[in-house]
């Protein structure tokens, strides 16, 4: 089952530690993998290691990746970084559209880059579903309607999707994307998957009936900065010639290397290549582990430091939550999040991301003619249903109490969180 | 809420409906689970028993008779609420869960009666509600240039084909252009200007008036012949109507392009409403135009735009042997049901994803329903831009059908 506590799976699971590359010395203090992850000592290393040419490189990283996929290496592309990659998914489908463009429905949850960089660049109508408030006042249970309202309102052509919302951790019913596909199966669907991959692992359908899934190198998946991967059908054609990462001939603009090399040996610890395991059972493994991680650090937290995660939040209403490696806690004041943040004595600083307040867009740059709104499901006249907006300057929806993201990966065991919330607990009581 | 413009039937066929008739669900269907997948269409247009003009309801039958002939799969389509008072009942649509839907080859009509006010915010809702819980896969607009005005507004947001079989106003379609009005008012720039604006989200079935202005005007050619000094009068009411005012337009337009320096058209004052004598008087407007002249029309030569429905012919206000009605060549039932068609057409090919041809899935519904309305029945349209040229308009003369008068026996006079 896929709701709230899953204590009955055994606390056993989670004391030991997985088999791993090793990870540096301040791995226990490090819960950021939804920001930039971690490398492992082998990935660094293997960034050093020389190659024999530029293709053979690229031929092995794509291989590797694909492993996590579905094992075809052609389907797989790098870029310097993923708003890169997904900039380039969305020139194709501009050169692929003909004679009018389709509304791009997406929602609130997305990282603001994206955003920026869908506002900037798509000339049709943008239509953001309204569901990031839901999350946030334990209503998660209601997302996946809403955003099936929100679709059949719109009749989008295109569909902009996170895997797990940056935000708060919040995992999409993949079963919405059977939904999409039957309301229309020239539906367009992107998924983000930054936050899953690596952290989850990639289920069937989300490999097959997304279009473009996109995800980067540098966050669960622990390689080195910034290379962006997008899985898609070879008849998209999303190669950048611009770039080199297209394995085109002769030299095409630069690459890196290292991003290479690096990514492929984290990969390799994630697909299973390492540990002589099948990439899925390695995946499903890491996923239960970020799992039961994650959701005892939000009990404890509750427990012990009176805190309540978002995921608490939902499972207190009585929605299903499913877990995974992000927990997002809106914590007491600035005070408690700079005193975790501080180096004291022996201890590393604790690593993690403040989700300051954010702006969908900043006034830098253009925007096409085409409309932007908000799709409020629970609008009760067409002006709020509808509501007309311009994304730049608005705020993007959060509790609006400082939100704090942890994330837990295969390096942390038990020992590591209650450490973290011994370390939450002590900010807390230095504040008062 | 939704089931307010709408109710089910309870009974089997299109002859066991009763128009506005409470009921209670009872079918298969409507036991099932509603199902948000179904593919529907909405037949929009004025249901009411009276003060509509007729044709959304002689559309819907049509519509309705063509779906049930088709085994209705969906179960029976819902009979259109003709009273907006009337009691809510069920809207589930669902469908034996054994099957697959891409049996059905056709999808649920849903009758969605504007009650003559599109414009109003209740109307719009009802509109984004339908969505909301539907997979509405097309519109067919059996209502006036009022209704598509209110329809316009209500679907600003939403891509989905709207097809127009009645109204024949020049800008109907791009009422459907979400961002028209920021080009039409120029706050727009004209570099900011793209596809989306350009291509309206509605097709007009009904050839458009500019078509109705040119067979108006060459009947008006061929009564004034052989006369030195013809007089053409013109009375458009009601003056503000959007068709009125449109197909007063395409008129004079017309006027002025082609040089027909003998037809010079002078306005009618409803008001003082005066007709010269072996004048030729073209009226544009409706049915309900006739009741709004003061006195009878005679010792003229009468023309009615297409407006105008068959009771023209038992009008008491006609006291001529004959008047000319403008009509489409083709019957808009027939547009109504080409609308219907083309839309089921539309949703079986867009299950038949070919995964070779990727940037197909990217082209407007519309073109694609363009296309295939061109293919399909290419003797009925032939578009530039959203508008048909093909059929166009032609007078047709039409005798009164006067109500025998009673008269004394001549023998008792004597």
């Amino acid at each position: 089952m896929l709701a709230s506590h899953q204590n009955s799976m055994s606390d056993q699971h989670f004391t030991r530690t997985l088999n791993r590359n090793p990870f540096p010395e301040n791995r226990a203090d490090f819960f950021n993998s939804a920001s930039i992850g971690l490398e492992s000592t082998t990935a660094q290393s293997a960034a050093t290691k020389s190659f024999k040419t530029w293709n053979d490189l690229l031929d092995r990283g794509q291989t590797s990746v694909a492993q996590l996929f579905d094992k075809v290496s052609d389907r797989i592309t790098f870029f310097h970084n993923t708003t890169a990659g997904i900039q380039r998914i969305f020139l194709r489908l501009n050169q692929l559209i003909q004679s009018s463009y389709p509304t791009l429905l997406t929602t609130d949850l997305e990282y603001p880059g994206i955003v920026s960089l869908v506002d900037e660049t798509w000339k049709g109508r943008i239509a953001m579903v309204s569901v990031a408030h839901l999350i946030n006042s334990g209503r998660c249970a209601e997302v996946t309607d809403t955003l099936k309202r929100g679709i059949l309102a719109a009749k989008p052509g295109i569909v902009y999707l996170s895997h797990i919302a940056r935000g708060t951790g919040y995992r999409i019913d993949e079963t919405i994307l059977d939904f999409i596909r039957n309301i229309d199966r020239n539906i367009v669907i992107i998924i983000d998957g930054a936050q899953a991959c690596g952290n989850i692992q990639l289920d069937d359908r989300s490999r097959a009936e997304a279009d473009f899934y996109v995800t980067s190198g540098h966050k669960w998946i622990c390689g080195k900065q910034t290379l962006g991967i997008v899985f898609a059908d070879k008849r998209w054609s999303v190669e950048d010639p611009a770039q080199s990462y297209s394995n085109a001939k002769g030299s095409m603009g630069t690459g890196n290397s290292l991003a290479l090399l690096s990514v492929q040996a984290a990969v390799a610890d994630l697909n299973g290549e390492t540990s002589e395991e099948s990439p899925a059972d390695r995946m499903a493994d890491i996923e239960r582990h970020n799992a039961l991680l994650a959701e005892k650090f939000s009990e404890m937290l509750l427990d012990r430091c009176k805190l309540r995660s978002i995921a608490e939040t939902n499972i207190a209403a009585g929605s299903e939550w499913r877990w995974n490696g992000i927990v997002a806690v809106p914590m007491p004041s600035v005070a408690v999040i700079d005193n975790l943040q501080d180096e004291k004595g022996d201890d590393w600083g604790v690593e993690f991301t403040y989700l300051k307040s954010e702006l969908w867009r900043s006034n830098v740059g253009s925007t096409p003619a085409g409309k932007r709104f908000i799709v409020n499901c629970e609008g009760s006249n067409p002006d709020t249903f509808f509501d007309e907006v311009n994304l730049r300057g608005i705020s993007i929806p959060d509790t609006g109490n400082y939100l704090s993201r942890f994330c837990f990966h295969y390096y942390h065991n038990l020992a590591d969180v209650e450490r973290l919330v011994d370390r939450i607990d002590r900010a807390r009581t230095l504040r008062l | 809420m939704l089931s307010r413009f709408f109710k089910r039937s309870n009974k089997g066929g299109p002859s066991e409906k009763e128009e506005g008739t409470p009921t209670t669900p009872e079918s298969h269907v409507e036991s099932a689970s509603h199902n948000p997948l179904v593919p529907c269409v909405l037949v929009v247009g004025d249901f009411r028993e009276t003060d509509a003009i007729g044709f959304a309801k002689r559309a819907w039958k049509k519509i309705d008779a063509h779906y049930e002939a088709e085994n209705a799969f969906f179960g029976p389509a819902p009979v259109p609420v003709a009273n907006p008072l009337a009691p809510q009942g069920s809207h589930c649509i669902g469908f034996d869960e054994d099957r697959s839907m891409f049996d059905s080859p056709c999808v649920f009509p849903i009758p969605v009666n504007d009650f003559g006010r599109a414009t109003s915010p209740t109307f719009q809702m009802h509109i984004l509600e339908l969505f909301k819980d539907h997979n509405i896969v097309g519109i067919i607009s059996c209502g006036t240039a009022d209704t598509n005005i209110g329809l316009a507004e209500a679907v600003r947001f939403i891509d989905v084909p709207v097809l127009l079989v009645l109204d024949s106003t020049l800008d109907g379609p791009e009422l459907f252009i979400p961002n028209a009005r920021e080009l039409i008012t120029g706050k727009m720039h004209k570099n900011e200007a793209n596809a989306e604006q350009l291509v309206p989200n509605a097709l007009q079935l009904i050839p458009n008036n500019a078509l109705q202005a040119q067979a108006i005007l060459s009947k008006v050619g061929v009564l004034s012949t052989n006369r030195p000094n013809p007089v053409v009068q013109l009375l458009c009411f009601p003056p503000d109507d959007p068709y009125v005012k449109d197909l007063r337009s395409a008129v004079e337009s017309n006027v002025e392009e082609t040089n027909r320096s003998k037809i010079s058209p002078e306005l009618v004052d409803i008001t003082r409403f005066q007709v010269k004598k072996n004048a030729v008087l073209l009226c544009l407007g409706y049915y309900e135009t006739l009741a709004a002249i003061p006195k009878s029309i005679k010792n003229c030569q009468l023309l009615l735009s297409d407006g105008f429905d068959e009771r023209a012919a038992k009008s008491e206000k006609i006291e001529v042997g004959h008047y000319y009605q403008i009509s489409p060549v083709f019957d808009p039932l027939e547009h109504a049901l080409d609308a219907y068609k083309v839309v089921n057409r539309l949703w079986r090919d867009s299950q038949d994803l070919n995964p070779d041809d990727l940037p197909i899935r990217l082209r407007s519904k519309i073109q694609n329903v363009r296309e295939l309305l061109e293919r399909e029945y290419g003797d009925r349209y032939r578009f530039v831009g959203a508008t048909n040229q093909r059929g166009g308009f032609y007078a047709k003369k039409v005798p009164m059908r006067r109500r025998r008068r009673f008269l004394p026996d001549p023998r008792q006079r004597l």
